[in-house]
């Protein structure tokens, strides 16, 4: 316990002066990206990894909450702070749309209903008039809303600022979500996880339960929806497709199913893989390369080591600890 | 609307309803074993659709390239059930693990295409050129070809799961797992089957593309006949060959007629929604009746 909080606590201040240290705008570009993730992987490893549900729509509701977030401030002058739990509210308000419904379908089927909403609503982002702006009136393409403006004060109107919006916005998204995984609503999500059948049997109301999980998941996806609008500045419906929640996905089961540090080791790795792939191979072969690492990791990962890296981490860590008491 | 161009429609819907059916066949036979979305089927018909294109290329021959890509895709298919689902059968793990595998796969073939093929797509030379004249309109020969073809692999299909020993034995496991293993039969042997006569199926479909003139091959093809497969499985009960095969044909008749007719239009939102059309069908028939037209009773 005591590392741990050890860990963190170092872990924070390191976040807190790395943005100082950084030379190269790039590298603050890849940490944003991070951040940004990080909040999208917690809140889905929410879903499937403490709740047991599959959600191959995750990236729909970030969709959803970059498009609100990005349209209310565009066209009719919200401020970003207002918009940000606004977008929040909109992806979760959304999300009972499919996750009410939903709850009585078991695993596979909620797979294909979720893939057939994600495909949906990829139509939608690319034709509805309404979520296309440009401020001259001339967007690039169907679904792009451009311009997106930083937020108000001055400060995180530059990448360096926003690095530290970003990271305080999932801070506080990991913390709240680390305070309901970690309460007696955390343990019953477990439980439902673990087998669902004996959860009812046991009086739990499993599908309250299901539904919180899923309407708290999508509402931090749309969280991290806003962040990204307002730091990629355009927004295209491309980012948001069935395929992109795989990759979500791929980042909860490698970082860890249902381990709270999972979703951040998750994170790191998705994002870092393509950074590091760009060094030795050319640009038309990243793509395809980014994605066959991915499969692999992510089959090796459910074959051998379920529990992903954090728990490969764990094991290294016992084994250390049992050698250095052997001293 | 003139009656040519309805019946143009009807032509284009029944060929783009054969590529699914043969798809769809492929996924509800073994949804009827265990219960498994094989996201991965997809990208079988579009591995299968490649090596295709480029065994007929190679051999200059289109029988032979088109029977050595079956082949390979077979292979291919069966290794994936052997790698990837059987381990998993066997130890009984949960669900989510087999989703997973799957959903890997999906993307290894898919970043394998991309990797060795390319983004972009490629046409095929298709094997016959030419149209017929038919009842006013004209049709090429490559989607008359489809038309025959897949009727007769249908054919084939339940003559082989109703007549033969193999095929009643693949129908056995499909009803009742258990007292198809207290009557002896090898369920091990059956998946196998299974999977290799699904991954066939999807193969034959992938070669057949590449005989519509104008038809392309790229990564992504597989991605919307799987959703549509999945529909026309839904919709006609998992595990149901009558279902997928009505599915199927409905659906790639809703296809063509709906963006035909209308140009992918939804109320209140706008155009460009023909793909889509199916896909909201598909979430309503699936939240109100999970059991499809002729399905199973759900587990």
């Amino acid at each position: 316990m005591r590392i741990k909080l050890a860990i963190t606590i170092i872990g924070l201040t390191i976040l807190f002066l790395l943005p100082l240290g950084i030379k190269n705008p790039y590298h603050l570009h890849v940490l944003i990206k991070i951040g940004i993730w990080i909040i999208l992987v917690a809140s889905l490893n929410l879903i499937v990894g403490y709740t047991g549900q599959i959600s191959l729509c995750h990236t729909t509701f970030y969709g959803i909450g970059a498009y609100t977030s990005a349209i209310l401030v565009t066209k009719y002058d919200w401020s970003f702070w207002v918009a940000l739990p606004f977008s929040g509210f909109v992806a979760a308000l959304t999300s009972t749309l499919i996750g009410y419904p939903s709850l009585r379908l078991r695993g596979h089927y909620l797979a294909i209903a979720t893939l057939a909403f994600a495909v949906i609503m990829h139509a939608v982002f690319s034709n509805w008039e309404a979520l296309t702006y440009s401020p001259t009136g001339l967007p690039g393409g169907p679904g792009f809303v451009e311009h997106v403006p930083r937020p108000e004060p001055e400060f995180f109107k530059s990448d360096f600022g926003y690095y530290y919006l970003t990271y305080i916005i999932t801070l506080i998204s990991l913390f709240i979500i680390y305070r309901l995984v970690n309460s007696p609503i955390g343990r019953t999500l477990t439980a439902i996880r673990e087998d669902e059948e004996l959860a009812e049997i046991m009086g739990l109301d499993v599908a309250k339960y299901k539904f919180l999980a899923f309407t708290v998941g999508c509402f931090f996806a749309g969280i991290a929806g806003s962040i990204y609008a307002h730091y990629i500045i355009t927004v295209v419906p491309d980012t948001f497709t069935f395929l992109t929640s795989m990759d979500v996905l791929i980042g909860v089961v490698v970082g860890g199913i249902g381990t709270f540090f999972g979703s951040v080791f998750g994170a790191i790795f998705m994002v870092i893989v393509p950074e590091i792939l760009a060094f030795p191979f050319a640009e038309t072969y990243i793509a395809a390369l980014q994605i066959i690492i991915y499969a692999i990791v992510l089959i090796i990962v459910v074959n051998i080591t379920p529990k992903g890296f954090v728990s490969i981490i764990q094991d290294v860590s016992k084994l250390l600890a049992s050698a250095l008491k052997k001293r | 609307m003139n009656s040519e161009f309805l019946l143009t429609l009807f032509f284009n819907g029944l060929v783009v309803g054969s590529i699914y059916t043969l798809i769809a066949l492929g996924l509800t036979l073994v949804f009827g074993l265990w219960e498994i979305p094989n996201f991965a089927h997809g990208n079988i018909y579009m591995i299968g659709a490649y090596l295709s294109l480029f065994s007929i290329l190679m051999f200059n021959n289109f029988f032979a390239g088109s029977m050595l890509a079956i082949l390979m895709t077979t292979v291919i298919g069966v290794t994936y059930y052997v790698v990837l689902i059987r381990p998993l059968r066997l130890r009984n793990s949960p669900e989510i693990s087999l989703l997973l595998n799957i959903i890997g796969f999906f993307f290894l073939l898919f970043g394998i295409a991309l990797l060795v093929w390319g983004p972009f797509a490629r046409t095929i030379p298709p094997p016959l050129t030419g149209r017929l004249e038919i009842l006013g309109t004209t049709i090429s020969y490559g989607k008359i070809v489809v038309l025959i073809v897949t009727p007769l692999l249908i054919g084939m299909l339940i003559l082989f799961i109703y007549k033969t020993k193999a095929g009643k034995s693949i129908r056995a496991a499909s009803q009742n797992l258990e007292r198809a293993i207290t009557v002896g039969i090898n369920i091990d042997k059956v998946y196998l089957l299974t999977f290799g006569i699904a991954s066939a199926l999807a193969a034959v479909a992938g070669v057949l593309i590449g005989c519509i003139p104008g038809q392309s091959v790229e990564p992504e093809m597989g991605f919307i006949p799987l959703l549509y497969a999945f529909v026309a499985v839904v919709l006609g009960g998992l595990g149901s060959i009558g279902g997928a095969i009505f599915g199927g044909y409905i659906l790639g008749l809703t296809r063509s007629f709906g963006i035909g007719l209308t140009g992918g239009y939804l109320p209140f939102i706008g155009k460009g929604y023909a793909e889509v059309y199916a896909l909201i069908i598909f979430m309503i028939v699936l939240l109100i009746k999970p059991t499809g037209f002729f399905g199973r009773r759900l587990r």
